[in-house]
């Protein structure tokens, strides 16, 4: 089959990196095959997967109404088609979002429905195979659950919900790709994805506040554990390696504004990669959050940027660690109220590039996270400087390493592929920075920039914060 | 062919409105008794009573996501079901026409004849809109391969309904009295059949889709409404929490 290149989406521009070997279609994230966090010696042998596959599912659409009427609902308009930055990139049928879910349909209306067990193949009903998992793999791990499709479908069906219960039985079979296994265990052995344990939070901590001594002259603490702190702040561990400027930045906060904050050694982490693969894992992490705020006795958590993270803590956490009572605020709102109580002063001119914003995934969409940023960024950067992206807000394109992609190395071709859309949108703004306010973004889209020879920095809303904090 | 008129309009009405009914029950039951542990909300959102039902409106009725995501197409699904919708009152209309005029033939107001006159021509622009809908799913290639028997057959089931509605109406004499009175007749189980081979046609289209609604993508109406509550409103959720296993 002749693969048609893609068609610049907007305005039509080609862009450098866009000519791919055809070979990297085979690209695929690579399966675990340490599953001792689950409780498995290995993955289930072939022979044994499909019962076991239909049991789950059986199991899954009793637990989740969500999947059982996305399952039913489809009619089969068209209109996701060109929603999916993976099908725009790759044009692979199996990534228009409703032929996506069809992977999972096809076995529903075979096992589940009555139509599908009189008439079969006529309402599209397929006997589960092992063909059929693979495939489940290869394209619910193209999936990235931005749920741009949830939010232009006239129904509002949700992929997200369907791929997320496909990985669900996948893992079951003990079928995950190694880069969010890997994650997990660190997050389960350490409170954090890159595995960084206490001792070395505290160096990394020690050699940051002497940086900040350098920067500004003055004594400004990244407080660790420190029992009975009014805030306790849960940052991304990227904040500590790759993204410094976004911790520093949230210190510059909290030490302008005076609050007496913490983080803890038992959770560096906003993201909860257990929602990507396992409830059981989402629920872990979501306590441990939960148990390390009840420890040392603080009033709130400041959930650090990253977005599908902020949409487990503000959506589930009432369902999932029974917390209502200990609210969780986003630093940007933290950073809005310190505004409007006049409590910290920021110098616009101390980001004088022009600025871009990226609106990730689910704090757009999932949380309803759209005017905050921009209210904070006309604090942060002059107006003249910043551009919209088209299109921006709750339309806006995933950088590509949503649903865990951003730790699947050996999908680097594929997943730049699918960035197509992300470039254009990016290099139609001329801007020099964009701001993206989740560390998972911050990751991904350099890479993107790097692929496509885009001239950006990619950088958080709390580095902008760092930058213009007047002390 | 009595025997056909007979069974169509007489028979098989007992077994297909029963079917509608319970079954569009059924599978809102089958929707409902299953829990939703997470909120998964879906911007826009709205908190208050009002502006949920609002925003549900506003999608039931105008379709507003769609004008948002795809207007061209909006600009032939809005119309398309807004002209169904007019076909669905027209039939009412007539209905309650004809049997006025025989029982009560001193009351008939004439200028009702006007109006479902005017009204019966949407039933060619239902055709026209069926016509593109089915055009549109074969030509374009992507909605061609994921598109199964069953996704075309709803629309050939009202392009035959439809036909068969705007050939009876346009080219044929049907007595609206006959058939109000067969409607009453069906409503207190002493039917009479019209004796109108092509008005048994039409029923036997619309008593197809009586029974395949409840199970086919036709319920998308009510999925509609399903899906933007689960999206929209929290107090829906299972009050219990997830169970993980």
């Amino acid at each position: 089959m002749t693969r048609q290149e893609p068609r610049g989406l907007l305005g039509g521009e080609q862009l450098p990196g866009q000519e791919l070997p055809s070979n990297q279609c085979a690209e695929q994230p690579r399966k675990s095959t340490n599953l001792s966090l689950l409780g498995m010696e290995s993955p289930l042998p072939e022979g044994l997967r499909i019962t076991e596959a239909l049991k789950w599912f059986h199991e899954l659409k009793q637990q989740f109404r969500s999947l059982l009427v996305y399952l039913d609902l489809c009619t089969k308009c068209g209109v996701c088609i060109e929603a999916c930055h993976w099908y725009l990139g790759t044009k692979d049928p199996y990534n228009v979002p409703a032929a996506r879910m069809d992977l999972m349909r096809k076995i529903y209306r075979n096992y589940f429905t009555v139509g599908g067990k009189l008439f079969g193949r006529l309402t599209g009903a397929e006997k589960l195979t092992d063909e059929m998992l693979e495939l489940w793999f290869k394209y619910f791990y193209q999936c990235n659950e931005c749920r741009r499709c949830a939010y232009l479908c006239p129904f509002g069906i949700d992929t997200a919900e369907v791929t997320i219960a496909a990985r669900q039985i996948l893992t079951k079979l003990g079928m995950v790709p190694e880069g969010i296994m890997a994650v997990a265990k660190n997050m389960h052995l350490y409170g954090n994805n890159m595995g960084i344990p206490p001792k070395a939070i505290k160096d990394i901590v020690s050699f940051m506040e002497k940086e900040l001594k350098e920067k500004t002259g003055k004594d400004i603490l990244i407080p660790v554990n420190q029992e009975g702190a009014e805030v306790l702040h849960n940052p991304s561990s990227s904040e500590f390696f790759v993204t410094l400027d976004t911790l520093e930045g949230t210190a510059l906060m909290f030490y302008a504004a005076g609050t007496n904050w913490t983080i803890s050694t038992d959770i560096i982490e906003t993201a909860n990669f257990g929602l990507f693969f396992d409830y059981n894992t989402m629920k872990e992490h979501n306590n441990r959050l939960i148990n390390a705020a009840r420890k040392l006795r603080v009033k709130r958590i400041v959930a650090g940027e990253c977005g599908h993270g902020w949409r487990t803590w503000k959506m589930f956490t009432s369902r999932l660690s029974q917390a209502a009572d200990l609210p969780i605020v986003h630093t940007i709102d933290e950073c809005l109220r310190y505004i409007r109580e006049n409590r910290i002063k920021l110098d616009k001119s101390a980001n004088s590039a022009s600025v871009t914003l990226h609106d990730p995934c689910n704090m757009a969409r999932a949380a309803g996270y759209i005017e905050q940023p921009r209210q904070l960024l006309r604090n942060l950067v002059d107006e003249k400087l910043f551009t919209e992206t088209h299109p921006n807000r709750e339309k806006n394109f995933c950088c590509t390493g949503g649903s865990g992609q951003v730790t699947m190395d050996e999908f680097t071709l594929m997943k730049a592929r699918a960035g197509l859309v992300k470039a254009q949108q990016i290099k139609a703004t001329g801007a020099k920075w964009v701001v993206a306010p989740c560390a998972i973004c911050k990751a991904e889209l350099p890479r993107i920039a790097q692929h496509y020879n885009l001239d950006v920095e990619i950088h958080g809303m709390q580095d902008l914060v760092g930058y213009a904090t007047v002390l | 062919m009595d025997w056909f008129t007979f069974l169509v309009d007489c028979i098989l009405p007992y077994i297909s409105i029963p079917i509608l009914v319970v079954g569009t029950i059924y599978r809102l039951w089958q929707w409902f008794r299953i829990p939703l542990p997470l909120r998964i909300g879906l911007s826009p959102i709205s908190t208050t009573q009002k502006g949920i039902a609002g925003r549900i409106a506003a999608e039931v009725f105008l379709f507003r996501t769609l004008f948002g995501s795809e207007r061209a197409f909006w600009f032939i699904v809005w119309p398309f079901h807004v002209a169904g919708l007019f076909t669905l009152g027209n039939h009412v209309l007539g209905l309650a026409d004809g049997l006025l005029e025989t029982y009560a033939p001193s009351i008939v107001i004439p200028q009702v004849k006007n109006i479902l006159f005017v009204i019966g021509f949407f039933a060619w622009l239902l055709i026209a809109f069926l016509l593109y809908i089915l055009i549109r799913r074969l030509y374009q290639v992507e909605l061609r391969r994921m598109s199964f028997f069953s996704d075309y057959l709803a629309v050939l089931l009202l392009l035959g309904l439809v036909s068969a509605g705007a050939y009876m109406a346009f080219f044929t004499d049907t007595d609206m009295g006959a058939v109000a009175r067969w409607g009453t007749g069906l409503m207190t189980f002493y039917p009479t059949p019209v004796g109108n081979m092509i008005f048994s046609i039409h029923f036997l289209f619309a008593q197809a889709l009586f029974i395949y609604f409840p199970f086919s993508k036709l319920f998308h109406p009510l999925g509609q409404i399903t899906s933007r509550l689960m999206t929209q409103k929290e107090e829906l959720l299972n009050p219990k929490g997830m169970v993980v296993k």
